[in-house]
């Protein structure tokens, strides 16, 4: 390394000029301060604003959903079964429930393929019906593998999700559709 | 009197020489996984999967990057703004190796997958330790240096340091305080709502006292230095100093808006980041117009375009960070790419682009030369702002869009895009946009590498400083 010649001048002391304050510049920093002294009397202790109420009230006046319970017929069979409007939210309440192991297109992935015509636990509406109802314990997973590889996992009950039994229906409507091999009846 | 004061040029040296090593590696590791991002099959190992590597490039980014910069600017600038040597060049090196086998140990441990799940405090116990002791040694260093000062006026940039090694230290110690339960594994001693909210206190303020308040001790040093122009205002120095370090640290809360934290928390911190934009406009006024004293020169000048870009990205990101604390800009943008573009328009626009000045500043005084190429600097900033501007606005338009379908319901009222996947396929093309950028900005910054590397090849030569005051000749 060589010498440095730029020594003397390079610790020059930097020249501060005194300037000024930009008049926009502080009146921002005043208006958001006197902003956040307001803010809170207002919307907290006037309005009574949280996040509690806010949802309350969301959920008061969202959008509802009459839905009439609905059960497995006295055959045994799915009531829903070609039932074009159900059989659509069908498939939109399995892309939120059960695609995550089944896959989204139901070949499956953690959870067995659905879509072939092997069924472990039996291929009618009813069964099938009552073993999401359930769910599947350790104890009774019949699948040795999942599809990925890797241990089976057991299954929670309609996979874990907040769902009402009547949109367990509307999936199977979806599911005998895309595979013709689910039966109506017991 | 001072003719003979022997500054120690050599760790600033080996520090810069990290900050090229550290920038390379971590920017690397960025770009890794944001590829991982839309090929989820490049996981090839779990030792070199997304939640390890991410990890790694954050803190490669913030600790060993921008780090090195901060560390040698301090070495370099503050023995000459007080006029006197550096009070332990011994101390200085222990810091620099024990800083360095940081680095190291906190890559290896995070890709062998301990960590404290901390974000940016991730790394585990004894590690932190480490830190903490190089943390003090810089900390001894830099106050005997300042009690032996021959130069009465402690200018900005010294402030500015002062706070980030005393705030620095005080979040650094709270955070990672921690029941250790064998080597590689601890308990944080909080728990529930006050560990979310001391996790935030630190992490924002990891963004405030690491990546602002010393970078702008490194404008205030580089850019009056490199013009030989005074700083425009005093009076906003003075001003924006103390309204910054005083309002950064209550912001923290606005990462936990509508969560289990308490209401009026999370509208304390709310407001605190809105006060905040003034102090830290203040920042970037004072830059500006110090730099339109020397408007003519920012044309034939990279490291003055540099600096220009760095100041328009904090302006606009410290605008911005405000903006997506209140509350309900919040409940759209919030865990949205939004927030990626948020930081990396701080991180390459405002952090990179003063650590390049600072390279292009040190480098051929350090090694008495004349930067190898001029033009090369020129590329590299052209090259490393368009990799900024495509970063940046896909993922503006990723983190909307994310957002937007996230909150989407029908008729019903019922998600209209309940599967992850969907959205995931949706943004593809942003997020293979953001990934090129990055590849862009990281050529950029391998540009520069090989800029200083060829300097370094004639180191001796002699070093004739360009003049940039206005009306000088070139």
């Amino acid at each position: 390394m060589g010498t440095i010649n730029e020594e003397v001048k390079d610790d020059e002391p930097i020249k501060d000029e005194p300037g000024w304050l930009p008049g926009w510049w502080m009146g921002i920093f005043y208006f958001t301060i006197a902003f956040s002294l307001f803010f809170p009397v207002y919307y907290h202790l006037m309005q009574g604003w949280s996040q509690e109420n806010q949802y309350m009230e969301q959920v008061k006046t969202g959008p509802k959903v009459e839905e009439t319970a609905v059960t497995l017929k006295a055959d045994g069979s799915n009531p829903f079964r070609g039932d074009s409007a159900a059989v659509s939210e069908g498939q939109k309440l399995f892309m939120m429930t059960c695609a995550a192991c089944h896959k989204p297109d139901g070949t499956g992935m953690i959870g067995p393929n659905l879509m072939d015509g092997e069924w472990l636990h039996g291929n009618t509406d009813s069964v099938i019906y009552n073993l999401v109802l359930t769910g599947i314990p350790q104890e009774k997973l019949k699948q040795k593998k999942s599809p990925i590889g890797g241990p089976s996992s057991p299954m929670p009950p309609k996979g874990g999700a907040p769902i009402s039994d009547t949109k367990v229906l509307k999936i199977l409507a979806w599911l005998s559709q895309k595979n013709t091999t689910l039966l109506a009846g017991k | 009197m001072n003719d003979k004061i022997e500054y120690d040029n050599q760790i600033v040296r080996m520090f810069v020489i990290c900050i090229l090593l550290w920038g390379v590696v971590a920017m690397l590791m960025g770009i890794i996984v944001a590829f991982q991002m839309i090929f989820p099959s490049w996981n090839f190992h779990p030792w070199l999967s997304f939640g390890r590597l991410r990890p790694i490039h954050t803190n490669g980014i913030i600790f060993g990057f921008t780090g090195s910069a901060i560390f040698a600017t301090i070495y370099y600038s503050v023995p000459r703004l007080l006029k006197t040597p550096l009070w332990s060049s011994s101390m200085a090196r222990v810091h620099f190796w024990l800083y360095n086998l940081t680095i190291v140990l906190a890559a290896l441990s995070l890709m062998a997958g301990y960590t404290q799940s901390k974000e940016y405090a991730e790394l585990e116990w004894p590690i932190d330790i480490l830190v903490v002791v190089w943390w003090l040694l810089l900390a001894i260093n830099f106050f005997m240096t300042m009690k032996n000062r021959t130069e009465k006026h402690i200018y900005v940039a010294v402030w500015f340091f002062v706070a980030t090694i005393i705030t620095v230290a005080v979040l650094y110690l709270v955070n990672n305080l921690a029941i250790p339960v064998g080597l590689t594994k601890s308990y944080s001693i909080y728990s529930g709502v006050v560990d979310a909210n001391i996790h935030w206190w630190y992490g924002h303020n990891a963004v405030a006292f690491f990546l602002t308040t010393p970078l702008l001790a490194m404008m205030y040093y580089y850019l009056p230095k490199h013009t030989r122009l005074p700083i425009f205002s005093h009076r906003i120095s003075i001003v924006h100093f103390w309204s910054l370090i005083f309002i950064y640290i209550w912001a923290g809360p606005h990462h936990l808006l509508y969560s289990p934290t308490p209401n009026w928390l999370q509208t304390v911190g709310m407001l605190f980041s809105l006060m905040l934009i003034a102090p830290s406009w203040g920042g970037m006024l004072n830059g500006f117009l110090t730099l339109t004293q020397a408007k003519e020169k920012i044309k034939t000048d990279a490291t003055l375009k540099f600096i220009l870009v760095s100041l328009t990205f904090y302006g606009m990101s410290t605008l911005e960070g405000p903006i997506m604390a209140i509350r309900e800009v919040n409940s759209l943008s919030h865990f949205t790419d939004w927030t990626i573009a948020h930081v990396h328009a701080g991180g390459l626009g405002w952090v990179h682009g003063i650590c390049a000045a600072a390279v292009y500043y040190l480098v051929p005084r350090l090694w008495n030369t004349n930067l190898h190429s001029e033009k090369l600097a020129e590329t590299h900033f052209w090259v490393s702002t368009v990799g900024i501007l495509l970063y940046v606005v896909s993922m503006w338009v990723s983190g909307v869009a994310e957002g937007l379908m996230w909150r989407a319901v029908d008729a019903s009222g019922s998600l209209q895009y309940p599967s992850w996947v969907e959205i995931v396929n949706e943004l593809f093309p942003y997020r293979l946009v953001r990934a090129l950028g990055g590849v862009l900005f990281l050529s950029g910054f391998v540009i520069m590498v090989v800029n200083i590397i060829k300097t370094t090849k004639t180191a001796g030569s002699g070093f004739n400083p360009v003049d940039l005051r206005e009306g000088s000749k070139a």
